[in-house]
């Protein structure tokens, strides 16, 4: 009895369900949820309304109407400050402004784009800490340019320092502990007095001033081509004073302090090498 | 002992701490695998885990389902005990590399600082003359880098920066370069002469980065 009660309630169901679909049941509760017919939500679309239409009231605004400014315009100002409102019209100043830089051939900044749209939207919070003008924006450069700068510069260091030691400290070092009296390198009388021991520290800072002009010149050279700063880049001293923020070290520049001095020590560092080297031959001179 | 005897000492203790600076990580990792005991386990199971890679690729999932299933529950098993075995063999080889540094450091790194700490102002070879240098700078070579930090003081108590420089004679000491500075000095020729090795003979030649290159990497920044 009660298999028969069931089985004619599932089919009593199953009636009524087709009968609703004959009837377009479910489409109608489709097009409830959807918003078309027998529904209380709004159908428009922000895709439907015009986009130009602010832009348009604005330009009126500007060329035709001055406005009081006594009398706000309502309709302008809710269309202002809605958020959508806001948006658009940042995205709009923003092609424009692309648009313009394009037409004038150069190329567009990020910075003063983000800027622009900073101005537009309000939000500054994010924009704070950012450089205000293209020249104070750190320039990012190529990695692989990089990597070829410090190729260059290394093998120019390692150029100069053999070329100093293998033809000018090797055989003027052999000289000035032989008493400038050797049959290997015959030498003028005139030049003899150089060869002296008196004048050889000397003639080595001179030597020394000359050779580290020649390389710094070749250097800054590489530099120019590549538009590249050696230390800027390579030191990992300079990339941490420059994350140091200006105010916390009562030191002005510190970073200019910090690239001065990591200069002259390496115009210091070139000259112990060579004086290294120096003592190291002479030893194997005296012993030999 | 003589200035011939420490120099061969230095240069000694700088051969086997150079020798030690050039062994490298690798090298010491697979020394150490070699009396791993997890190598060997290790190895075996990445010869399972390849052969049932194998097996399993070479049948089909839809018509072999369950050997499938089976090869892959096999599969992670594997995974996982590859996983133990290797952080277990990479704890045993580095607490041998450590073991290792720790050795180097005992038996080279502080012998030597003890050895130039000892015998620092030992005399390894006189100048061949004392005008070669400034004063100050043949005080620093026979006395060693403290002299800077002494001559002040030298100048307040005797009138002059090095009062050693004369004997009782009046005659000037001829001037020679202690065992520090020289250990220092060969350590820094060394140095340099591996730089002017790797930089000329023995790192890659890097190639000037092409036009097109730039290009579409300066395009790409600009979108």
């Amino acid at each position: 009895m009660s298999e028969l009660s069931d089985a004619e309630k599932r089919k009593i169901l199953r009636e009524r369900r087709q009968k609703k679909f004959g009837n377009g049941g479910a489409s109608s509760r489709l097009n409830k949820i959807t918003g078309q017919v027998d529904s209380n939500l709004s159908t428009e679309s922000p895709l439907d309304t015009p986009r130009s239409a602010p832009i348009e009231s604005k330009q009126q605004e500007t060329l035709i109407d001055i406005p009081d400014p006594e009398i706000p315009n309502i309709d302008d100002h809710i269309q202002k400050t809605t958020p959508a409102a806001k948006i658009e019209d940042a995205q709009l100043n923003l092609f424009k402004q692309l648009a313009d830089m394009q037409k004038d051939g150069s190329s567009p900044d990020l910075f003063s784009l983000l800027k622009s749209m900073n101005g537009e939207t309000g939000d500054d919070s994010i924009f704070k800490n950012l450089p205000t003008s293209p020249e104070d924006a750190p320039t990012p450069v190529d990695t692989e340019l990089l990597k070829y700068h410090d190729y260059l510069v290394n093998r120019l260091k390692a150029k100069t320092i053999l070329i100093k030691w293998m033809f000018f400290l090797l055989p003027y070092l052999y000289l000035v502990t032989r008493g400038g009296r050797t049959p290997l390198i015959p030498v003028p009388e005139m030049l003899s007095i150089l060869l002296d021991p008196s004048y050889f520290f000397m003639i080595f800072t001179s030597f020394e001033m000359v050779a580290t002009s020649i390389y710094y010149q070749k250097l800054q050279s590489i530099e120019r081509n590549h538009k590249i700063n050696t230390l800027d880049n390579s030191s990992k001293i300079v990339k941490l004073v420059s994350m140091i923020p200006e105010g916390i070290i009562p030191v002005p520049n510190l970073k200019g302090k910090v690239v001065l001095a990591l200069q002259y020590w390496d115009v210091l560092s070139l000259f112990l090498t060579d004086i290294c080297f120096v003592l190291l031959f002479i030893g194997i001179v005296v012993y030999f | 002992m003589d200035g011939c005897t420490v120099v061969i000492i230095a240069l000694i203790f700088t051969a086997l701490s150079q020798l030690n600076s050039y062994v490298s990580e690798e090298w010491k990792n697979r020394v150490c695998n070699q009396i791993n005991p997890y190598f060997p386990q290790l190895t075996i199971k990445l010869k399972e885990h390849t052969a049932l890679v194998e097996a399993n690729n070479s049948i089909s999932a839809q018509d072999n389902y369950a050997q499938w299933t089976k090869n892959n529950r096999k599969l992670d098993k594997l995974k996982k005990e590859i996983d133990d075995l290797k952080e277990k063999l990479f704890h045993f080889n580095k607490s041998k590399i450590d073991t290792w540094n720790k050795l180097a450091k005992l038996m080279i790194t502080v012998p030597f600082l003890l050895f130039k700490l000892w015998k620092g102002k030992t005399i390894v070879y006189t100048l061949p003359s004392n005008q070669m240098f400034p004063s100050v700078i043949n005080g620093v070579w026979h006395n060693g880098f403290l002299f800077v930090a002494l001559a002040p003081l030298n100048w307040i108590r005797h009138g002059a920066i090095h009062p050693a420089a004369v004997t009782s004679e009046g005659n000037y000491i001829s001037f020679g370069i202690s065992l520090g500075i020289w250990c220092w000095a060969l350590n820094t020729v060394i140095s340099t002469i591996e730089f002017i090795v790797n930089q000329l003979f023995i790192r890659e030649k890097v190639t000037a980065p092409t036009i097109d290159n730039k290009d579409n990497e300066k395009s790409s920044k600009t979108l």
